[in-house]
């Protein structure tokens, strides 16, 4: 099919309008379009494309349900409803807090695979218990430096190091 | 060290050389990897980010890679630098132009690349030229395992390398394999080439990856799974039969072109 308006190339954009109920179709070419000011998307940013997956979970009720969307991660503060918006997650407790809902979107995104397979780290990597842990003491040292707390924060930063050891 | 001290080279992975390089430019293998006990980025504030920043680039100036390593200040670099760094291969465009504390880490000859604070906190890579992933594979696993000798990496035993994004989580492994398609692309067969490779999972790129156009008809040929699948799988099945293939259908379409088809090559 030609394009509608150069008559020259290929029509590979395809518009459907509907207007008071008249239905008008135009079809042209991508030189055109862009000459309309019509923009054509070719690749999906990789955070739409997550959350399309997300948010097409059928009957996965309890996704849908607005206080697991509203649940913070009590290391991060980060929340699904955030998840959605950014593609990207707060940080690696959100896996293990978030598993259930994550679980749809990992399987897709992995051809049906769940669990790992490859590399494991050479010496044993600290258990998931001190990874939390180390994830709140960050965050409340957040807190603390925001209120200038700075005594506070000094003890916080001592345990961090305490812990890293 | 500077990178002005490179501008005059011509990257090593990209000088023609390598198994299969009329058709396999460069071959390509990242890890990405996150610190134990730090949030990802997006939750981290600029100085979680200086933290991590001058922890991983400490160990990774200190790493014996054979060459002479050296670090580039992503945020405070003059555009032309960032610029350059992207048009190399070394950064991601992402990478180039975000926001607060970031670094890349570069051995001098431009096969190795560290990205501190990308989407990841840090997304190591190993370049060479033609078709060389085992080598790549080799030599990144090693570089690794050096590092995880002096940090603690966020991994669990059931979802692997923790990553920001989960598409990315499991083994943080891209492979990719930059293809010089002209024939392909000019006897029509491109999109079957496309096709073929989303049947199997992978994803096709411009030159400068995600979001970029196919320039030269050269494409970027990339995994997507990442977990639940090991390493070593993930590259044979590149080297044993994806890229083979793919090059054998380059190869016949070129025969096909000096043969049947001159006409599509005359003026």
């Amino acid at each position: 099919m030609r394009c509608q308006i150069c008559n020259n190339k290929d029509a590979t954009i395809h518009l459907t309008e509907i207007t008071d109920g008249v239905r008008s179709e135009m079809h042209i070419c991508e030189q055109c379009a862009a000459e309309q000011g019509i923009a054509v998307k070719s690749h999906i940013p990789i955070n739409e494309l997550l959350s399309s997956l997300l948010a097409a979970q059928p009957g996965d009720d309890e996704l849908s349900d607005p206080d697991e969307l509203q649940t913070a991660c009590p290391t991060c503060g980060f929340t699904l409803e955030q998840f959605r918006k950014e593609g990207v997650l707060g940080c690696p407790n959100d896996y293990e807090l978030f598993a259930k809902s994550l679980q749809p979107l990992i399987e897709k995104a992995h051809c049906g695979k769940i669990t790992h397979c490859g590399k494991l780290p050479s010496r044993t990597p600290l258990d998931t218990r001190k990874q939390a842990e180390l994830l709140s003491l960050r965050q409340r040292l957040d807190a603390a430096v925001q209120n200038e707390d700075y005594e506070l924060a000094a003890q916080l930063r001592d345990k961090i190091t305490e812990n890293e050891k | 060290m500077k990178l002005t001290d490179i501008s005059g080279d011509i990257n090593e992975w990209f000088d023609g050389s390598g198994p299969m390089s009329d058709i396999v430019v460069s071959s390509r293998i990242r890890l990405a990897r996150n610190l134990a006990g730090h949030k990802f980025l997006s939750r981290c504030s600029n100085a979680e980010k200086s933290e991590i920043l001058k922890k991983l680039k400490n160990v990774l100036m200190s790493l014996d890679l054979g060459d002479k390593v050296f670090y580039v200040s992503v945020d405070k670099a003059p555009a032309l630098s960032k610029n350059f760094l992207v048009e190399r291969h070394l950064i991601s465009r992402h990478h180039a132009f975000g926001k607060g504390p970031r670094g890349v880490v570069l051995a001098r000859r431009e096969f190795f690349t560290a990205m501190i604070n990308e989407e990841d906190h840090l997304r190591i890579q190993v370049l060479k030229a033609g078709c060389q992933l085992s080598q790549c594979a080799k030599q990144i696993n090693e570089i690794d395992d050096m590092i995880e000798q002096k940090i603690d990496y966020a991994f669990s035993p059931r979802f692997g390398y923790l990553t920001a994004c989960p598409t990315n989580v499991g083994t943080g492994i891209r492979v990719s394999v930059m293809l010089h398609l002209p024939a392909l692309k000019m006897t029509g067969q491109i999109e079957k080439f496309f096709n073929a490779a989303k049947d199997m999972s992978l994803a096709v790129r411009g030159l400068f990856g995600e979001g970029t156009e196919a320039a030269s008809d050269l494409y970027q040929l990339s995994n997507q799974v990442t977990l639940g699948v090991s390493e070593s799988r993930i590259v044979s099945q590149f080297e044993d039969s994806i890229i083979p293939e793919i090059v054998e259908y380059e190869n016949a379409a070129r025969s096909r072109l000096l043969t049947s088809e001159t006409h599509i090559l005359d003026d």
